[in-house]
C-alpha cells in the first residue's frame, strides 16, 4: 500500500475503533439513560439521510415525512408481536417494512408530481396527518393497529437465538441490549450514509440535482423526470421504513403518537438546519437536534432547586427554543450550519 | 335526507368562519407568494384572548353585549398586532431569500405562537362559561339558533366590507396593484412595505373575530387548535383560488358544507362505524383532489409556472 | 459561405399550428431543416420563434400538423424522449443546473446516453464505474471542445456570462445530439464573444451536428447559416440564403414595417 492510502485506512480505521468504544464511554461518562438517547440519534441520523434524499438532493419539500417511519413501526409491530399472533424473523420484516415505505413513498408522490414548493409541502403535510389519523382509527370495526393504545410487547431484534434484548457477554465484556442495539444502529447508519454518498455521486443523483435546480432544462436534457421523483421519494421512504421496524423492536412499543406532524417538521429540520443536501451537514443537524432538546431536561430540577416550583415544562421550553432557533436560523444562516462548501462562494477557478 | 337540512346549516356556520380565516392566508398568498403557517395560531390567540376578556368582563358585572363587544375589540388589538410584528421580524428580511426559508421561518412563528400560549394559558381546554344560551327556531325540519345566525351575518359583513375596501378604497387599490405587479407598483408611488403591512394587520384582525367566534360557537379553546383550523382555512383558500378573496369566501362556505355533509352521513351511512374522527381528513382530501384535478382553484386562473 | 447542396431533410415540421387561448402563436408553419446544415430562424418580436421551438423541443404540444426527425414522428413526444430522439436544445434565458459545477452540468447532459441506474450506483459495480470514468473524461473533452477546459470545477452560477452560453452548448452537446437546437446563443454577447461563438458553431458543423439556430444577431446570422428561414405573426414567411432573405421586400417590410 501507499503511503497515502495507508495513512486513509489507519485513520479510517481509527474512527469505527472510537464509534465502536463511544457506547461504554457514554455510559461510564453520562450515564445509561444518555446511551439510550444516542440509539435514538442514530436511528434520527437514518431518518434524516433519507428525508434528505428527497428534500436535499432532488428539491422535493416533504413535510409528512414521518408517515414513512410509521409504515415501518407499525410493519414490524404487525409482523412481530401479539397483535396479530404473527412472530416473524427479522430478515423478512426489515425487506417487507422496507419495501411497504416504498410503496407508500410511491403513492405520496404519485400525485404531487406536478405540484411546487409550498403546494407540494402541504399535500405532503396532509398525506402524513392522513396517515396518523388511520393508524388512530383502524381499530374498528377489525383491529389491526389497536387504535391510540398502540401496539405493545414487540419482539426485539433477533437472529435466530441471539436476541438483542438480552446482555451477552464476549470476551470478559458485558453487552447490554443498550449496546447490541447501537452497534446494529451503528452498522445500519453507516450503510445508509454509504448509500448516500454513492447515490449522490452517480448518475441518478446528478439527475435528481439537475430537477432539483431546474426542472425544465432537466427534461430538456432527457432526465425522465417523472420516474426520478417517484424514485427519490421510494427510495427516501425506505430508509424511513427500515429505521422504523428498527425503532419498533427498540421500544417495544408504539403509538401513533410518536408520528405527529411535529416529528415531520423536526426531521426536515434537521435536514435544513444542518446543511440541506449536504451530507455531513445532516448528519450533524439530526445529532443535535436530538441531542441538544435532551440536555434541556435538567431545566425542570434546576427550576426546581433555584425558584421552589417549576415554571416552565422542559418539553414546553424545548418546543419554545426549537421555534426561535428555527426562526434565528432562517434569519442568520439560512443555508444551515455546514453547508457544502460550494455554495459558500469558494471559487476554484484555476484561469481565465 | 333526515339531517341534510340540519347539517347544510351547521356547515354554513362552520364554513362562514373558515370563510374569514381563509381570507387571512389569502391575502398574504397573493401579494407575497407566502403560506402564512402561523395564521392560523393568531387566530387561536385571538380565541383564547377572547375567551379571557369574557371571562373578565363578565365577572366584572358588565352586560353580555358589551363584554362581547369589548372582547372582540381586544383580540382584534393583540391579533392585529401580532400579525404586523410576525411580519416585520420574521418575514420582511426573508422577501428575496429561497423558497424555503420563509416556510421554515412560518413553521418556527407557528411553533413559538403556540407553545408562549401553552405557556400563557396552560395545556388544558379552556371553557367558556354558558354566558349566551341563544335560542333556536325551527327551520325546514332543523333547529337553527340565534348564534348561529348572528355568526353567519357578521362573516358575511366582514368579508362584504372586506371586498368593498379592496375595490373602492385607495389603500385597497394599492394592495391589488402590489399583488399583480409589486416592482411596478413601487414606480407608482406604492408603498409597498405598507401595502404589505395592511395585508397582515386585516388579515390578522379578520381572524381574531374568527377566534371570537369559535370560541363562542363551540365553547372550548385550546392552544393547539389553531393547527387544524389554519389547515382546513388554507384548504378552502386554495378550493376557491388562492390569491383571490372571493374564491376564499366561496372556498370557505363550500368546505364547511362538504365537511359537515360527509360527517354526518359517514357516521349515518356506516352505522356508526367509521366516525367524526374522519372528518379531519376530508378536508385534506378536498385540498388533494383541487390540486390534482384543479390546482388554480374555481376562481382562480390558470398561471403559468410558479417555479 | 458555402452553399450546402441539399441534403437529407433532418427535420421536416408540416403546417404546424398552435393556440394560447385567443392568441395564435403559430399558423400553418412548414419549413424543413437540412441534414449538415446550419439554419437560422429569424423574425420580428412575437413572429413565434420560440414557440416553434418549444414545440420541436417537445416543451409544447402543437394544435394540429406534423413534426418528422429523421423520418419518425415526434409532435406527441414528451421533453424528456425528444433527447433521446436526438435533438438537444440550449435557451434563451440561460437554463443551466446553478449549484453544480461546470463539469457536472455536461455530465447530466450524457444522462439519456448513459445507463446505470440506481443499483450500479449503490453496489458500485464495474460497469458503473467504468461509465461514470467514460462520462467524466467525456464531459471534460467537450468542455475543453467548447473553450471551458479550466472551468470544470467552478459552480455553474458563478461562471462569467458568456461562458454561462457556452456551458449551456456544452451540455447540450453531451447527449450526443443530431440536431442541436439553441435559442439566442448570442444574446448579450460582445464582438469578440460572437466571434468566438461562431467558430465553436462551425466546428460543430463541420463535426457532423446540424444546427437551427433563433439568433437576432443579423452580421452572425449572415455569416454563419448557410440557409435562413423568416417566421412572421407565426407564419412562414420566407426561407432562402442568407443573402436571398436579405433582399426579399416581404422580410424587409416584415422587419421595418410595411409602409416602407
Amino acid at each position: 500500500m501507499t503511503s497515502l492510502r495507508y495513512a486513509s485506512w489507519s485513520r479510517q480505521l481509527l474512527i469505527i475503533s472510537a464509534l465502536i468504544v463511544a457506547p461504554f464511554a457514554i455510559e461510564m461518562l453520562l450515564g445509561r439513560s444518555w446511551l439510550r438517547i444516542t440509539d435514538v440519534a442514530l436511528l434520527y441520523v437514518m431518518l434524516a439521510l433519507g428525508l434528505n434524499i428527497v428534500v436535499g438532493f432532488a428539491g422535493l419539500l416533504d413535510l409528512g415525512y414521518i408517515a414513512f417511519f410509521a409504515v415501518g413501526a407499525y410493519s414490524y409491530a404487525l409482523l412481530a408481536s401479539p397483535q396479530l399472533a404473527i412472530h416473524a424473523p427479522v430478515l423478512v420484516i426489515i425487506p417487507v417494512g422496507a419495501a411497504l415505505a416504498a410503496l407508500f413513498g410511491i403513492a405520496l408522490g404519485a400525485p404531487t408530481l406536478r405540484l411546487r414548493g409550498d403546494y407540494l409541502a402541504i399535500v405532503t403535510l396532509g398525506f402524513g396527518e392522513i396517515i396518523r389519523v388511520l393508524l388512530n382509527n383502524l381499530n374498528r370495526p377489525i383491529n389491526i393497529t389497536n387504535g391510540p393504545q398502540g401496539i405493545t410487547r414487540i419482539d426485539p431484534l433477533h437472529i435466530s437465538q441471539f436476541s438483542f434484548g438480552h446482555s451477552h457477554s464476549l470476551g470478559g465484556i458485558t453487552f447490554t441490549p443498550l449496546h447490541q442495539y447501537y452497534l446494529i444502529f451503528l452498522a445500519f447508519v453507516l450503510i445508509t450514509i454509504l448509500i448516500s454518498v454513492r447515490l449522490e455521486h452517480s448518475r441518478i443523483g446528478r439527475a435528481w440535482r439537475a430537477i432539483r435546480d431546474d426542472e425544465l432544462a432537466a427534461q430538456a436534457m432527457g432526465i425522465h423526470t417523472r420516474n426520478l421523483k417517484l424514485l427519490a421519494f421510494a427510495m427516501g421512504a425506505s430508509f424511513g421504513g427500515v429505521a422504523g421496524c428498527l425503532f419498533a423492536s427498540f421500544q417495544g412499543f408504539i403509538s401513533p403518537e410518536s408520528f405527529q406532524l411535529i416529528d415531520s417538521v423536526m426531521i426536515l429540520c434537521m435536514v435544513v438546519l444542518g446543511g440541506i443536501g449536504h451530507i455531513g451537514g445532516v448528519i450533524l443537524g439530526a445529532l443535535l437536534l436530538t441531542i441538544l432538546p435532551e440536555t434541556l431536561r435538567y431545566i425542570g430540577p434546576l427550576q426546581q432547586q433555584i425558584f421552589g416550583t417549576v415554571y416552565i415544562d422542559p418539553a414546553d421550553l424545548r418546543m419554545l427554543l426549537f421555534g426561535l432557533a428555527l426562526v434565528l436560523m432562517m434569519l442568520l444562516r439560512p443555508r444551515g450550519l455546514w453547508p457544502k462548501r460550494q455554495l459558500t462562494g469558494q471559487l476554484t477557478n484555476r484561469g481565465g | 335526507m333526515d339531517i341534510f337540512v340540519q347539517q347544510l346549516i351547521n356547515g354554513l356556520v362552520l364554513g362562514s368562519i373558515y370563510a374569514l380565516v381563509a381570507l387571512g392566508y389569502t391575502m398574504v398568498y397573493g401579494i407575497l407568494g407566502l403560506i402564512n403557517f402561523a395564521h392560523g395560531d393568531v387566530t387561536m390567540i385571538g380565541a383564547l384572548v377572547s375567551a379571557t376578556l369574557i371571562q373578565l368582563l363578565h365577572a366584572a358585572g358588565l352586560p353580555v353585549p358589551v363584554s362581547l363587544l369589548l372582547a372582540g375589540g381586544g383580540a382584534v388589538v393583540v391579533c392585529a398586532s401580532l400579525g404586523f410584528s410576525i411580519e416585520r421580524i420574521a418575514y420582511r428580511p426573508l422577501r428575496n431569500a429561497p423558497r424555503l426559508a420563509p416556510l421554515i421561518t412560518a413553521i418556527g412563528v407557528s411553533i413559538l405562537i403556540q407553545y408562549s400560549a401553552a405557556l400563557i394559558w396552560g395545556k388544558q381546554y379552556i371553557a367558556l362559561p354558558a354566558i349566551i344560551t341563544p335560542p333556536s327556531i325551527e327551520f325546514a325540519g332543523a333547529q337553527i339558533n340565534h348564534l348561529q345566525i348572528a355568526i353567519v351575518i357578521l362573516a358575511a359583513c366582514i368579508m362584504g366590507g372586506l371586498i368593498w375596501f379592496i375595490h373602492h378604497s385607495r389603500m385597497g387599490r394599492a394592495m391589488r396593484a402590489t399583488e399583480q405587479n409589486p416592482a411596478v407598483a413601487s414606480l407608482m408611488g406604492v408603498d409597498t412595505h405598507a401595502v404589505i403591512a395592511m395585508t397582515f394587520l386585516l388579515g390578522s384582525a379578520i381572524g381574531a373575530i374568527a377566534g371570537l367566534m369559535v370560541i363562542l360557537y363551540y365553547g372550548i379553546g385550546h392552544y393547539f387548535m389553531g393547527f387544524m383550523l389554519g389547515l382546513k382555512a388554507f384548504t378552502a383558500a386554495v378550493l376557491g383560488g388562492i390569491g383571490n378573496v372571493g374564491g376564499a369566501v366561496i372556498g370557505g362556505l363550500l368546505l364547511g358544507i362538504i365537511e359537515s355533509l360527509a360527517a354526518g352521513y359517514i357516521e349515518q351511512l356506516s352505522g356508526g362505524l367509521l366516525g367524526s374522527n374522519y372528518r379531519d381528513i376530508f378536508a385534506f382530501l378536498v385540498l388533494i383532489l383541487v390540486l390534482l384535478l384543479r390546482p388554480q382553484g374555481l376562481l382562480g386562473q390558470r398561471s403559468g409556472d410558479r417555479a | 459561405m458555402t452553399r450546402i447542396t441539399h441534403s437529407t431533410p433532418l427535420l421536416e415540421a408540416s403546417t404546424l399550428c398552435k393556440r394560447f387561448g385567443g392568441l395564435t402563436a403559430l399558423d400553418g408553419v412548414s419549413f424543413t431543416v437540412y441534414q449538415g446544415e446550419i439554419c437560422g430562424l429569424i423574425g420580428p418580436n412575437g413572429a413565434g420563434k420560440t414557440t416553434l421551438f418549444n414545440v420541436i423541443t417537445g416543451l409544447y404540444t402543437a394544435d394540429s400538423g406534423r413534426l418528422l426527425f429523421a423520418g419518425q414522428a415526434i409532435h406527441h413526444a414528451q421533453p424528456y424522449q425528444i433527447a433521446q430522439h436526438g435533438i438537444a436544445r440550449t435557451f434563451q434565458n440561460i437554463r443551466l443546473f446553478g449549484t453544480m459545477t461546470a463539469l457536472e452540468n455536461v455530465m447530466v447532459g450524457h444522462h439519456a446516453r448513459a445507463q446505470s441506474g440506481v443499483l450500479g450506483a449503490i453496489f458500485n459495480t464495474t460497469a458503473t464505474r467504468q461509465e461514470e470514468q467514460q462520462i467524466r473524461e467525456t464531459s471534460q473533452t467537450l468542455l475543453t471542445y467548447c473553450g471551458l477546459g479550466n472551468q470544470a470545477q467552478t459552480v455553474a452560477s458563478q461562471l462569467p456570462y458568456g461562458d454561462q452560453r457556452r456551458l449551456e452548448i456544452a451540455r447540450a452537446l453531451a447527449a450526443q445530439p443530431r440536431l442541436l437546437a439553441l435559442d439566442e446563443p448570442a444574446a448579450g454577447m460582445n464582438a469578440t464573444e460572437t466571434n468566438t461563438l461562431r467558430a465553436l458553431l462551425e466546428r460543430i458543423t463541420s463535426d457532423g451536428i446540424t444546427i437551427l439556430l433563433i439568433e437576432h444577431d443579423m452580421s452572425l446570422v449572415m455569416q454563419v447559416c448557410h440557409r435562413v428561414v423568416v417566421l412572421d405573426q407565426g407564419r412562414h414567411l420566407a426561407a432562402g440564403t442568407p443573402q436571398e432573405i436579405q433582399k426579399n421586400p416581404a422580410v424587409i417590410a416584415a422587419y421595418l414595417g410595411s409602409s416602407v
